[in-house]
């Protein structure tokens, strides 16, 4: 019973996000899309921080490089396709790369290494201004034709977070997913049992740098322009808040939270400038008050109203 | 079954184990014991490959297993349990257990659907062991008995050949020691499972143990049947002190 | 290349590194004994410049009142540091690292907008006071007397840092919780104030760090940003929670960037992380690890 109203809800909520231009103005339309394409993104970051365990600071390198990738390729040689595959495709070859020195280390020390590989890749991708366009970046990309109204890129927003999302929701719950979980937990309990940790972690890491690829191109479709800055620590920062406030112990939280800091900042900035200011407040309240997020605090209290029902019973 | 050949860690200046060796014999239950900081814990971290010993090897079944990666030395047939249950604390039971039958079964890089071979053996040893009621439960809201039987069923469900098991009854209920013993002699036997065991409490290691090794301060003190170690006036004085 | 110009480079070097140094103490202290990446330290720094400021403006232009502020501004830090751990962080202590590394972030975000309410977003400067404006004549060219006060600063925090960590009790117990925390808890040993300590000496080495920076950079609300990057850095080279490896590596930092800019004027920002990811790579505990 319960499973099927859950899906029922999913269904209609799926069906207001694809007739919303209908109904909605093109700034709302706007935001919703950056919603899609952050809130793909944060799934995709959360894949290693929530259930792998690993401190990735970040997983801004990933959207970035990817997002430059094809919007260098189709600059240079047009071809809309091949510039859609590349950015992916260079996205798990920095991820492999990365990986692989990434999984010889653990806790704080990976964590570390994530921000001084990340850094390193910014500060080329910045400094390099006959090839990447520097500090400016590249402010048009072009699209191809079948995204030429604000209609049609939202609508491409939100099926790339669909499929993706379904693809990610599958994968947590594989039996791959439940070894990154163990892994993540305990990783000398995970070796106890056979589990080769470093590959599970690797596997782990190229996959989540996939699908941070995909929302690079989302990120292409949304902004239609590139710059260092998404690239840039802070980026990352931003988007480990979001995984966190919304609750990294669940798969839902990263897309709640998201779509809660987006709303929160997108309103506030028409009232005043400190939206860092409102930020940092909800994430000190989350850390301090909800560790386990929006999510996991529902989750918490329905579980705890269920349990007292029972218990009166 | 597994040999230990001229074994010795330090760790900086403090020597924890020196020129140790001694044979596990395959089939029996076989115990360690020797009071705290006698490097009981070091040893199983080396049998188990999370420490490289300085010097000596250690063999299974005549194959060099020393220095190998705790993955691989686990998929050779050395399972193992942990002293404070260590597990994977927000899976639920079953799902602890579901791992170690995933990897067991080759299904490790499966990314979509669901493995129901590993869910109905996981079934399977829930309900000999008598944890259905905790099936679903997340290990951090289980009890410590629960954890530590879960310890025994995941270490089972690596389908091991030699059994590591650090204090077993450590933390336990005296009343339930027993239940326990059971347990694991009814494993050993019908199973042909080795068991290698520490353990500070004696007579639950005369009333199970056919083979007893005592280590004190890193050294090997005695090695033989339990009724000669209760004999042996080395074991004595560890145990009861210099007068007795 | 003459030899006096290279000797004069190295000087400078020196000095920033011991100014990188007086930064990167405090953040491997925390790291070593907390075992958190504390994001806030670079805001520190900033509160510190922006303290030096007001100080300042109250104090006068005076040799001793530049000295006077410094003081007072990374005292003010410290204090807020102080805060900082005993109404937010201490709640965190025994939850996952995360959570308390987010908590520091998330003061980033409040420390950065905070500033801009109560200072301005107007970049403010501090002028170099008498003692220190000028140049001595030192190998056949001119340094700046200004790098001296990164050399005393930096030599000052060394001093002071290794009376702490082996002079007093609670610093021998940082050290033990910095290699062995678990010892330290099985011996029963609260560690509480140990955190508190290093988080609160943390503090004043960020806010001395900005007080001093203060006459050389533009005081702005995003001043924290990149110098904390660079910083960590300094931390991961010298081995996380390894004050003498800070020391070294903070050297080496500050002599490379000297001399990076003459030989590699266009990616010397990329080879700090090069550096590092290298060090990470090989030597994982550091550049003194064995």
């Amino acid at each position: 019973m319960k499973f099927n109203r859950k899906v029922y809800i999913l269904l209609i909520l799926i069906a207001a996000a694809l007739t919303a231009p209908l109904v909605l103005d093109s700034y709302s339309i706007l935001v919703l899309s950056e919603i899609f394409v952050t809130a793909l993104f944060a799934l995709s970051l959360n894949l290693v921080l929530g259930y792998g365990g690993m401190l990735q600071f970040h997983q801004a390198v990933f959207l970035g490089v990817s997002a430059y990738s094809y919007s260098l390729f189709v600059l240079h040689s047009g071809s809309f396709i091949i510039g859609i595959v590349l950015g992916p495709a260079v996205a798990v070859i920095f991820g492999t790369v990365m990986g692989v020195f990434l999984v010889r280390l653990s806790g704080i020390y990976f964590g570390m290494l994530t921000i001084a590989l990340g850094q390193l890749v910014w500060a080329v991708v910045f400094k390099w201004y006959s090839f990447t366009g520097g500090g400016n970046g590249i402010p048009s990309v072009p699209l191809p034709g079948f995204l030429s109204t604000s209609t049609e890129r939202y609508e491409a927003t939100l099926i790339i977070f669909l499929i993706s999302a379904f693809a990610l929701y599958k994968i947590v719950n594989s039996p791959f997913g439940l070894l990154l979980k163990a892994t993540g937990q305990n990783n000398t309990r995970a070796e106890s049992i056979s589990v080769n940790t470093k590959v599970v972690r690797l596997t782990g890491i190229v996959l989540s740098s996939f699908f941070a690829g995909i929302s690079g191109i989302s990120y292409v479709i949304y902004s239609q322009s590139v710059s260092p800055d998404i690239l840039y620590w802070k980026n990352s920062a931003e988007i480990l808040v979001a995984c966190l406030v919304g609750g990294i112990y669940t798969f839902a939280g990263p897309i709640v939270g998201s779509a809660v800091i987006i709303l929160i900042t997108t309103i506030a900035s028409q009232y005043m400038e400190y939206i860092a200011f409102v930020l940092g407040i909800i994430l000190l309240v989350s850390v301090l008050f909800m560790p386990d997020g929006i999510v996991g605090f529902i989750k918490k209290r329905i579980g705890d109203g269920i349990a007292a029902n029972k218990r009166y019973q | 079954m597994l040999q230990i050949k001229d074994i010795s860690k330090s760790f900086e200046k403090f020597l924890a184990l020196s020129n140790l060796s001694f044979d596990v014999p395959e089939g029996k239950i076989t115990a360690l014991i020797g009071p705290n900081g006698a490097g009981k814990s070091t040893l199983f971290n080396i049998i188990s490959g999370h420490l490289r010993p300085e010097k000596g090897k250690i063999v299974l079944k005549n194959k060099d297993i020393t220095g190998l990666s705790p993955h691989i030395i686990s998929s050779l047939g050395i399972g193992r349990t942990f002293q404070i249950p260590s597990l994977f604390p927000k899976l639920t039971v079953k799902e602890n257990i579901m791992a170690a039958y995933i990897v067991r079964n080759g299904k490790t890089f499966k990314f979509f659907g669901i493995d129901r071979k590993s869910e109905m053996a996981a079934d399977s040893i829930i309900d000999k062991m008598n944890l259905s009621e905790v099936s679903n439960t997340p290990v951090t809201s289980c009890s410590y008995g629960v954890g530590k039987e879960l310890e025994i069923a995941m270490a089972m469900a690596t389908n091991p050949k030699l059994l590591l098991m650090d204090e077993p009854t450590a933390g336990i209920p005296k009343t339930e020691v027993g239940n326990i013993i059971e347990k694991i002699k009814l494993l050993c036997e019908l199973e042909h499972i080795t068991v290698f065991f520490t353990e500070h409490d004696i007579s639950f290691v005369l009333s199970i143990a056919s083979k007893i090794v005592v280590l004190n301060q890193g050294e090997l003190i005695f090695e033989g049947v339990p009724k000669e170690a209760m004999e042996s006036s080395d074991v004595k004085e560890i145990y009861l002190g210099k007068d007795a | 290349m003459d030899l006096s110009i290279v000797a004069s480079y190295l000087l400078i070097g020196i000095s920033r590194g011991m100014f990188y140094f007086v930064l990167a103490a405090g953040l491997t202290l925390i790291l070593g004994v907390l075992k958190i990446i504390n994001f806030a330290h670079g805001s520190l720094y900033m509160l510190g410049a922006f303290f030096m400021y007001t100080f300042i403006g109250i104090a006068g232009q005076g040799t001793g009142a530049f000295f006077l502020s410094a003081v007072m501004a990374a005292i003010t830090v410290g204090f807020i540091s102080f805060i900082i751990e005993q109404m937010l962080l201490k709640h965190l202590y025994g939850k996952e690292h995360l959570m308390q590394m987010l908590l520091t972030y998330s003061l980033v975000l409040i420390f950065g907008d905070s500033v801009e309410m109560i200072w301005g977003t107007d970049y403010y400067t501090v002028a170099m006071p008498k003692l220190l404006s000028g140049s001595y004549h030192i190998f056949g060219t001119y340094i700046s007397k200004f790098y001296l006060l990164f050399l005393i600063s930096g030599l000052l925090t060394v001093v002071l840092l290794w009376l702490y960590m082996y002079k007093t009790k609670l610093g021998k117990i940082a050290r033990a919780v910095a290699t062995n925390r678990s010892m330290v808890e099985a011996l029963g040993i609260n560690a509480d104030a140990t955190f508190m300590y290093a988080f609160v000496i943390g503090g004043v080495l960020a806010g001395l760090g900005g007080a001093i920076a203060s006459p050389a950079v533009n005081i702005t609300s995003q001043m924290g940003d990149s110098i904390i990057i660079k910083v960590f850095l300094v931390v991961i080279v010298g081995g996380l929670g390894n004050i003498w490896g800070s020391l070294i590596a903070a050297i080496i930092f500050g002599i490379s960037e000297s001399f990076g800019v003459l030989i590699f004027p266009r990616f010397e920002i990329a080879f700090p992380f090069a550096i590092a990811a290298i060090v990470l790579i090989l030597k994982p505990r550091g550049i003194l690890s064995k």
